[in-house]
């Protein structure tokens, strides 16, 4: 018995390192990693993934987009957003499923743009379904071991505005002073 | 026919307005990173009321070997480091080429940034390029909520979509000239002379992840920086990326064998460029 307990705790200790030393050898990887724990109905999973996909005061920023065009802003760090969207994770399965992604990126850093359609389905009358496009903008950056997720912001599209906006990319020059 | 007509009237207003509200938020936003840069730039101002409360900086810079710094600030605290930054320079930062998306209260914004640093005392100037990726909200206003900046890696230049040389041609990287120097035209690179990394417009690259090149220096015990266990040498990297080993007399045999092994392990380089031409350049570095 007492061995049992022993290879438990060691099993135990063992999972913890391997979430921690997860690390996301590309940008492409750490988004999916994000899409993954987004739609994750286990909040160990959410955490376990958010640990070692963010930095430890990397961000999360959900932007509610009104019809009136007016936006309600909800920022804070990652962990906040852990605690504060676990009784919607109660309520509702998400999935989603990415339309298109685009990537700027130097040495370093990466700023990935992501068009995502998302499902909500009622946990408890699975016949609810609610759906919306999202865009999301991620920041990341190489911090020597892997990327890392340094803020992650999206925004819902509203039948006002096509969604498609978002992924029309502006290249603007800027004149130099002399 | 009155009817069609004022339907094709309505469409295109309707185009307009749409285009217009496009082409509106999208100078609006632009708007709010020009006067960042531009408070950025102006001695005195504070910068902090760019951002939200909440708001982060983090910066990558590398040291002289190419070891990657990050550092995160509050708004008020990067603010500090550029009131720091004033009392030596007076700086003046601008966007090169802004990669721009948005979408209702977001907005995305990858750019390049050329910042220039006169000291005060003697007026020499140091052009330096950077990447910034900002992410701004709508609050009162677009704020910024997020900012990395990394300094561009001298092993790893900024490519030409965001450092075009139509926009670009007239500043030169990373050296300390006088005002009086940097109005002069041009100088004609001289193809028989073998130059010194500061006198070149962009210093020669070894070729793939920078990691490729500090591992190779690693494992011949080779340093970019001077210190009393090792000693000098010099490689030329030639215009064709060719590099070979120059001057060696600081060295004894065993090490100046490790350095022939050193040079001979080097895949071809990216040649220095000056004018717009490859040309011959030297480097110093140091073994154990």
């Amino acid at each position: 018995m007492k061995k049992l307990f022993h290879i438990s705790l060691c099993l135990i200790f063992s999972a913890a390192l391997n979430a921690q030393e997860a690390s996301y050898g590309s940008p492409q990887d750490a988004i999916n990693g994000f899409f993954e724990a987004s739609s994750a109905s286990d909040y160990s999973v959410r955490q376990s993934i958010f640990s070692s996909l963010f930095l430890a005061d990397g961000q999360i920023n959900a932007i509610i987009f009104k019809e009136d065009q007016s936006v309600i802003n909800k920022l804070g760090s990652w962990k906040k957003f852990l605690g504060e969207s676990t009784s919607f994770y109660n309520s509702y399965d998400l999935s989603f499923d990415e339309v298109e992604r685009s990537i700027n990126y130097y040495e370093d850093i990466a700023a990935v743009h992501s068009l995502a359609y998302q499902t909500l389905t009622e946990k408890i009358n699975p016949s609810v379904i609610y759906e919306q496009f999202l865009w999301y903008t991620f920041d990341l950056i190489y911090d020597g071991n892997g990327w890392k997720l340094t803020s992650a912001s999206w925004i819902n599209a509203t039948d006002n505005q096509p969604i498609d906006d978002a992924l029309t990319q502006d290249t603007i020059w800027h004149t130099l002073n002399k | 026919m009155i009817l069609i007509r004022l339907h094709i009237t309505i469409l295109v207003l309707a185009l307009l307005s749409a285009f217009n509200s496009k082409a509106q938020e999208v100078d609006n936003s632009i708007n709010a990173l020009d006067k960042y840069f531009s408070t950025s730039s102006t001695s005195g101002q504070s910068i902090t009321s760019h951002f939200t409360n909440g708001a982060i900086v983090r910066t990558i810079t590398y040291d002289e070997e190419g070891i990657q710094i990050i550092n995160s600030f509050s708004a008020s605290a990067f603010n500090d480091e550029i009131a720091l930054l004033r009392s030596d320079f007076h700086i003046l930062q601008e966007p090169v080429v802004l990669l721009n998306q948005s979408y209702g209260g977001l907005q995305s914004v990858f750019c390049s940034v050329r910042t220039r640093l006169v000291r005060l005392d003697n007026k020499d100037t140091l052009n330096v390029r950077s990447i910034h990726s900002f992410q701004l909200i709508q609050s009162d206003g677009w704020k910024i909520q997020h900012l990395v900046i990394q300094n561009e890696n001298p092993w790893s230049p900024i490519s030409d979509d965001l450092w075009p040389k139509e926009l670009t041609a007239s500043i030169r990287n990373g050296k300390n000239i006088s005002e009086s120097q940097a109005s002069e035209p041009f100088e004609t690179y001289d193809p028989n002379k073998v130059y010194n990394v500061s006198e070149v417009d962009e210093a020669p690259v070894y070729p793939g992840q920078k990691s490729l090149f500090q591992d190779l220096m690693k494992s011949f015990d080779v340093t970019l920086q001077e210190d009393e266990s090792h000693s000098p040498f010099i490689i030329e990297i030639a215009e064709d990326g060719l590099a070979s080993l120059k001057y060696v007399n600081d060295l004894s045999g065993s090490q100046m064998e490790s350095a022939k092994s050193f040079v001979n392990s080097m895949l071809i380089w990216f040649p220095a460029i000056k004018d717009k031409a490859s040309v011959r350049c030297k480097m110093v570095m140091y073994i154990k």
